[in-house]
């Protein structure tokens, strides 16, 4: 269970390394303490929702890791510690807005509404990309190779522009992916054309065992500017800085000023995946630091301040993530595998005859 | 009370087996759902394993420092509440079970059979297994002892024998076009083919062509045209699983030519009348002298004529033409002694020969149409009576 | 269409093709390098920038993996696109996304977000080009399941293949033979007649069939004119569609004809010939006369223009093979 008390107060240790360069804006400090402006145009409800979707995406990541260990999901990849980057950047957008995401992003799943047992038949090994409706939930399908995702963020953005819709795209992305090809041409295009598009990066830190030194010389951000459009770096452990910023950018987007890169500096606390030991290439002490910019503690430590938590809702919390956990547990050990026929009906709209029926009357012993 | 068996899943992406570093419970304990149970290893990482049911163990199945292979039971649960399960580990939505096993089976190995050392191609081997030969008994007399279809045709007794003597032979190679025509043959000489005859008094047939000044040919190309008109399968073909019985009448008509045996097709001879199949016949046998005859001249014969009579042979036994269930030889018309109302008088008579595909048609049938043939040919109203 | 026959361009028709498309579906765009104010290297969007506007028919920066990517993107926003790779080797930058997901996305999302993209890539050598501009990519593409593949070798043909292209719901590539830009052939465009999965006798024979596509459609029949003065009747089989592979054409042709070569420039090992020569075995093995034969690119990189003749299939090469097959 977590609480605040778990790392207590300011922290005194060093912040993750890639956090180092300029100053990310920053609303709460690591130590529950505002220092900025935290009317980000929230209301006491939106607030308190914001604490409960951290606990509840923190605790079913939890369940799955628990779940692959099981033999009931195939590798899983963790996303602890980025909950506040990724709650707080999808709940800055609209109901109709469109998200491309990783392999990482199932917090910004549940916010978009997309049904958690659907998105995890991807790591159940029973559906590849969406099995959810990805035009229904504005939930792009889950995307493995890296950056790839981003043009098609900057085409479906395109669209929005040629039919003169306000609907403002975002493309998520990690550290590694700015070393892609396809980041920078999706990124080139964006600018040039002014696409309505966000371009919301989460540096964790770690692209699997290369950490953020040894995948770029430069910021992350400061890389818009050469695509002559606006960066910002923002604390991604910090969840209403994300908000923030990821609002003002949906805000420009959506006027037609044109897309914002966010660099969001967060820490990836798991291993990359289930399948993934990360004793090998960093220490145990690296991580228990970074545990104490954990986005939840800071974030429950200032609602406490406020008045707006307390040891009852905080445990309210709690018991309705464990809940959430069992029955998402349930429903993907219920889940199973589609017919042998899927791996062909989906394949072509108009399927060929010749040689591709008879593989497929073969494969269903025809 | 239900027992459940956990059997190590993959704790990695394709991992075989894992070691099993520590037990973190013990028979008879307690654990809730998800409360770590053992540490294993694998090649990529030390993992701890969470309990996937609230309940006791009731049985460990190794000891620290086995290697466990994917898929073996590890914890045996007993389970508040749960039924038995039949099977350890409910649905294997992930097949571990069948990718475990892999025992280096030992495949027998089947005894060679000659007939995969013969040579020959897909084709000859079809013949030979269509007519019963075993193919690696037979020498091949092909470029580098190929099995040819001559070869197993003889083999089959289907051909006389090849002789082994030294008969001081000149070999003669064989053109693109004989080869063809030789593939051709052999394989509509396969087909179950039975050939009848009757002899024709052709005064009337004489009578009546010379007056129209026309061969015979056309004459008796349009008897037939009357004659499938009410005998319908007689212009048929067999594909293997059907019998297609065709409204148009294509007639092939072998001709011999410098380059071999061709058989131009007279299409649609049921809608022409004598004095135009005459001069289709004329243009068709000048072209295939000349080498002209393309191949759609050649290709979709409905039933076919031989006019061996055109160098003076009686009777013949014609081979059926390709797509054909009829192909007619007729004769030589000369003077013949027939028996006329019990008299033996001299009259133009000649033969005709017919071979037809036994799967197609049976004699009682080809015999009724060739009476009805006969009727035609050998009474003058009924030749007039034809579209001229 | 519907007008007069007149004499066309591989390039006029195809531009012609783009052009009635674009008119037909308000909702389709084009775009790529080069394609808007200069109208592509090879012509063939000559005048579709100036005909439909700079928002349906513009040009991309360098980058064909972004030009694949929006296409996706544009896909999911429910606009069908027609996108161009300048030229067959710099179609490579964008196999990832071609492979990954234009490929895939209607299988990854259960059917729900169709591809509707069509990808031209001028193709193939032939035309004494620089290193790189001569390849024959097709296998990649026949090789990766979702996508379809035809290869047009004629203009009216290729206007119709390429309308197909574009009003099929699935991603189709099209290779653009370079070789036969400017071939003309005499008569009137029509988008109807054989669609895709269709090949097409343009050469009846019975003693061979020679199977190929696009610029070698040319040279076979030159072949077979060859053939028919030795009195060898040799049947030419346009496949046009390379995926899907009009199974039943070659069927029936290698049992009517007992024997196949296959003619292509890519280099021989697991090039289209493969595929065919196993799909013939497959489905006519016990008519077969002989081995199938291959003529081919050879297994080495394009060679350079002056060596270009050595390597190409020629009508002589093609012949000898027929003959090969025919005295087997």
């Amino acid at each position: 269970m977590l609480s605040a008390s778990e790392h207590g107060g300011l922290s005194t240790v060093a912040a993750p390394a890639h956090w180092a360069g300029s100053e990310p804006f920053r609303i709460i400090a690591d130590d529950g303490s505002a220092v900025g402006d935290p009317d980000v145009g929230l209301d006491d409800d939106a607030l308190r929702d914001i604490l409960r979707r951290m606990i509840v995406s923190r605790r079913l990541d939890r369940e799955c890791i628990a779940l692959q260990r099981q033999g009931e999901l195939t590798v899983y990849p963790g996303f602890e510690g980025q909950e506040a980057a990724q709650i707080g950047s999808a709940l800055a957008l609209g109901p109709e807005d469109f998200v491309f995401p990783t392999f990482r992003e199932l917090a910004v799943a549940l916010v978009r509404g997309v049904d958690a047992v659907q998105y995890l038949q991807y790591h159940r090994g029973t559906w590849h990309g969406g099995p959810y409706d990805p035009r229904a939930t504005r939930f792009g399908p889950i995307c493995i190779p890296i950056a790839t995702q981003i043009p098609h963020a900057a085409g479906y953005a395109l669209g929005q522009q040629l039919d003169g819709s306000d609907v403002v795209t975002a493309a998520y992305f990690g550290d590694g992916s700015t070393s892609e090809g396809d980041f920078h041409e999706a990124a080139n295009l964006a600018g040039l054309w002014r696409l309505p598009l966000v371009l919301f990066c989460q540096n964790n830190g770690w692209a699997i065992s290369v950490p953020t030194a040894r995948q770029t010389a430069g910021e992350i951000w400061r890389r818009a500017e050469g695509y002559g459009f606006g960066g910002v770096r923002v604390d991604g452990n910090d969840i209403l800085a994300v908000y923030k910023v990821t609002r003002d950018a949906v805000v420009r987007a959506r006027a037609h000023d044109g897309p914002t890169l966010i660099e969001a500096l967060t820490y990836r606390l798991g291993a990359h995946s289930t399948a993934d030991d990360p004793g090998r290439y960093r220490s145990e002490a690296e991580v228990k630091a970074a545990r104490a910019f954990d986005p939840l503690p800071r974030f429950e430590t200032w609602l406490r301040s406020q008045g707006l938590a307390d040891d009852a809702s905080v445990a309210a919390c709690h018991g309705e993530a464990e809940a959430f956990a069992m029955e998402v547990r349930e429903g993907v050990i219920a889940t199973e595998a589609p017919p042998a026929a899927w791996m062909f009906d989906w394949t072509y709209a108009e399927p060929p005859g010749g040689s591709w029926a008879q593989q497929r009357a073969e494969a269903l012993g025809g | 009370m239900g027992e459940r068996v956990f059997s190590l899943p993959d704790p990695g992406e394709g991992l075989t087996e894992a070691e099993l570093i520590a037990w973190l419970v013990a028979e008879g304990d307690d654990v809730e759902l998800n409360q770590p149970i053992a540490e294993v290893e694998t090649s990529k990482a030390v993992v701890e394993l969470p309990s996937p049911y609230a309940g006791r163990i009731v049985r460990l199945h190794a000891q620290p420092g086995n290697m466990v292979p994917v898929g073996r039971p590890l914890v045996t649960f007993h389970v508040p509440g749960a039924a038995d399960a039949l099977q350890p580990e409910g649905s294997d939505v992930h097949g571990y079970a069948a990718r475990r096993s892999s025992p280096d089976a030992d495949v027998g190995s089947a005894a060679p059979s000659r007939a995969h050392s013969a040579r020959a191609t897909p084709a000859v081997r079809k013949l030979a297994r269509d007519l019963a030969v075993d193919i690696g008994a037979i020498e091949g007399s092909g470029p580098g002892g190929r099995v040819s279809a001559g070869d197993v045709r003889a083999a089959s007794g289907t051909w006389a024998a090849t002789v082994s003597e030294d008969l001081r032979s000149t070999r003669e190679e064989l053109t693109p076009v004989r080869r063809r025509i030789a593939e051709n043959l052999s394989e509509q000489a396969a087909i179950p083919q039975v050939t009848t005859f009757r002899t024709v008094d052709a005064s009337a047939l004489e009578a009546f062509r010379a007056e129209l000044g026309v061969s015979p040919l056309p004459v008796v190309v349009s008897a037939l045209c009357r004659c499938v008109a009410e005998h319908p399968r007689m212009n048929a073909s067999w594909d293997g699983e059907h019998v297609s019985v065709h409204a148009k009448v294509n007639v092939g008509l072998a001709a011999d030519t410098e380059r071999g045996l061709v058989v131009p097709v007279l299409r649609d001879a049921e809608r022409r009348g004598i004095g135009e199949l005459a001069g289709e016949i004329r243009r068709l046998a000048a072209a295939a002298r000349e080498g002209r005859l393309g191949v759609a001249d050649m290709a979709n014969a409905t039933i076919a004529i031989s006019n061996t009579g055109s160098y003076g042979s009686e009777a013949g036994t014609p081979i059926l033409s390709p797509g054909t269930a009829v192909t007619m030889a007729l004769g030589v018309i000369a003077p013949r002694a027939l028996v006329v109302d019990g008299a033996v008088v001299a009259r133009p008579a000649c033969t005709l020969s017919l071979t037809f595909d036994h799967r197609v048609l049976d004699g009682a049938a080809v015999g009724r149409a060739l009476t009805d043939l006969l009727d035609v040919l050998q009474e003058s109203a009924r030749l007039r009576d034809l579209p001229r | 269409m519907g007008e007069s026959a007149q004499a066309w361009t591989l390039s006029g028709a195809l531009n012609r093709a783009l052009n009635d498309a674009l008119a037909d579906d308000e909702r389709l765009v084009l775009f790529g390098e080069d394609v808007g104010r200069s109208g592509g290297v090879f012509r063939v969007t000559d005048g579709l920038q100036e005909a439909f506007g700079e928002r349906r028919v513009f040009d991309t920066p360098v980058g064909e993996a972004a030009i694949a990517g929006v296409a996706v993107g544009l896909a999911f926003a429910g606009r069908p696109s027609v996108i161009e790779f300048q030229f067959d080797a710099f179609s490579y930058p964008a196999l990832e996304q071609v492979i990954d997901h234009v490929a895939k996305m209607r299988e990854r999302t259960r059917g729900r977000v169709d591809m509707p993209i069509t990808i031209r890539i001028p193709a193939f050598g032939g035309i004494r080009g620089k290193e790189h501009h001569g390849e024959s990519p097709e296998t990649h593409y026949v090789h990766t399941a979702g996508l379809k593949v035809v290869v047009p070798s004629s203009p009216l043909d290729g206007y119709r293949l390429l309308r197909a292209a574009i009003h099929d719901p699935d991603p189709v590539v099209v290779l653009e033979p370079k070789a036969r830009y400017w071939a003309k052939e005499t008569g009137s465009l029509a988008a109807d007649g054989p669609g895709i999965g269709v090949g097409r006798v343009l050469r009846e024979g019975d003693a061979c069939t020679v199977v190929t596509y696009g610029a070698m459609v040319a040279r076979a029949l030159e072949a077979a004119d060859v053939l028919a003065e030795e009195d060898l009747r040799a049947r030419v089989v346009d496949l046009r569609s390379l995926s899907p592979l009009d199974d039943d054409l070659l069927a029936r042709c290698a049992r009517e004809t007992g024997r196949v070569v296959v003619v292509h420039e890519a280099p021989r090992t697991l090039g289209m010939g493969a595929e065919i020569a196993a799909r013939v075995m497959e489905l006519a093995f016990d008519h077969l006369e002989a081995p199938v034969e291959r003529v081919t690119g050879w297994d080495v990189p394009y060679p350079p223009a002056s060596l270009e003749d050595r390597y190409l299939p020629s009508p002589d090469r093609i012949a000898d093979a027929v003959r090969t097959t025919v005295t087997y």
